[in-house]
């Protein structure tokens, strides 16, 4: 008699934070199907944990692998899981006990983008859920315009892999007001993708640094190479008009990782290394509003 | 005569690099004229990749360009580009 092999992944009550790349969830082709991840435990769900999630369902599905999510136990969160649209495009029998999602024209939710209208559509809606969830705060809602559509925008061309790119928003108001939104994917990452003009900057944290400068770019046209320095003035710029308010920008590709937060007036860059590199790029952008 | 090319046509908002190179594709095959005005009314917002791979390409090819009844984020991303690309003030 043949038994059946399987995977069960067991996600504990700290598995849904904000960290792009963790162990628990491996892109391996070797794990045996069928895979369950058990999200039982789950207490908590960040966008950046969603997008996780999502990109390793949706990884093995494309590896030919069955996958089953069990819904969190704690009703509030496998709804808000279901509300963030985790299930949306999924076969049935994936996330079969999740809720219904609830209807919702202020939740981005989750989005996966395989091309230029794609990423059109969600610039565009993400600023009408921040008008939404916060009020038309004068000058926010272009800010984000502009944020969402250049790292879709690299996302889509720079990090180009089978999947595609992943965005996810939410809104959290404790311990503080945030609208949080990540874009994330399984391409080069931001470094080697940097590498093909610039070889010379091989430390990883100190290329996605240079990404933040004016004309880094790893195309061939010297000209581009713009759009995080943008993202990142219009952010300083509407940071200073609406005094009470931050923007945290946290990008982590292979093993480095660059912070930039925007409170007060003031710009602060924070760079580590990690050991443990990660596949793709994962940017969260956060908005703290008063 | 100058063309007037109506933005709004084509959408309230653009965010990407690949719809900029689009539109300026299309607008490309339509100039017959001399001079090209590109009317930004009712847009709500482009990025700055899009405005630079459509306004700024077309300011740097030499195109007699001018831009008309963008909003203050929209003209933001649209002189920024313009700038950079061709280095030269464009009319408005």
């Amino acid at each position: 008699m043949m038994s059946r092999v399987s995977t069960t992944i067991t996600l504990t009550a700290s598995s849904g934070g904000g960290d792009g790349y963790r162990r628990d969830l491996p892109l391996e082709p070797e794990l045996t199907s069928p895979i369950t991840v058990d999200a039982g435990a789950l207490t908590g769900c960040h966008p950046m944990f969603l997008v996780r999630l999502r990109l390793f369902v949706d990884w093995h599905l494309a590896e030919g692998h069955e996958v089953v999510v069990a819904p969190p136990a704690d009703p509030a969160v496998a709804q808000h899981l279901a509300d963030m649209r985790f299930a949306v495009g999924l076969p049935e029998a994936v996330a079969a006990g999740l809720p219904d999602a609830r209807a919702d024209a202020s939740v981005l939710g989750i989005h996966r983008l395989v091309g230029d209208a794609d990423a059109e559509a969600v610039a565009a809606l993400a600023v009408d859920v921040l008008h939404r969830q916060v009020g038309p705060i004068a000058g926010w809602g272009d800010a984000l315009h502009m944020a969402v559509s250049e790292l879709c925008d690299n996302a889509l061309h720079h990090g180009k892999n089978r999947l595609g790119a992943y965005i996810a928003a939410d809104r959290v108001t404790e311990p503080r007001r945030e609208f949080r939104l990540v874009v994330a994917d399984l391409g080069i990452g931001i470094p080697e993708h940097i590498r093909a003009r610039h070889p010379e900057w091989q430390d990883d944290t100190a290329a996605i640094s240079r990404v933040l400068m004016r004309g880094v770019t790893g195309t061939d046209d010297p000209r581009r190479g713009n759009g995080f320095a943008e993202t990142i003035d219009y952010a300083v710029e509407q940071q200073l008009v609406q005094a009470r308010s931050g923007v945290e920008l946290d990008i982590r590709a292979a093993g480095g990782r660059v912070g930039v937060m925007l409170a007060g007036g003031v710009t602060t860059i924070d760079e580590t290394r990690t050991t443990t590199p990660r596949r793709g790029t994962w940017i969260s952008y956060t908005v703290v509003t008063a | 005569m100058a063309l007037r090319y109506i933005l709004s046509e084509f959408g309230t908002s653009f965010a990407t690099r690949g719809r900029g190179r689009e539109l300026r594709e299309d607008l490309e095959a339509k100039v017959s004229a001399d001079a090209v005005v590109i009317d930004f009314a009712g847009v709500t917002n482009v990025s700055y990749s899009f405005a630079d791979e459509f306004v700024g390409k077309l300011a740097a090819d030499g195109v007699d360009l001018t831009v008309d009844n963008m909003s203050a984020p929209v003209e933001r991303s649209v002189r920024r580009a313009m700038t950079r690309r061709a280095g030269a003030p464009v009319g408005c």
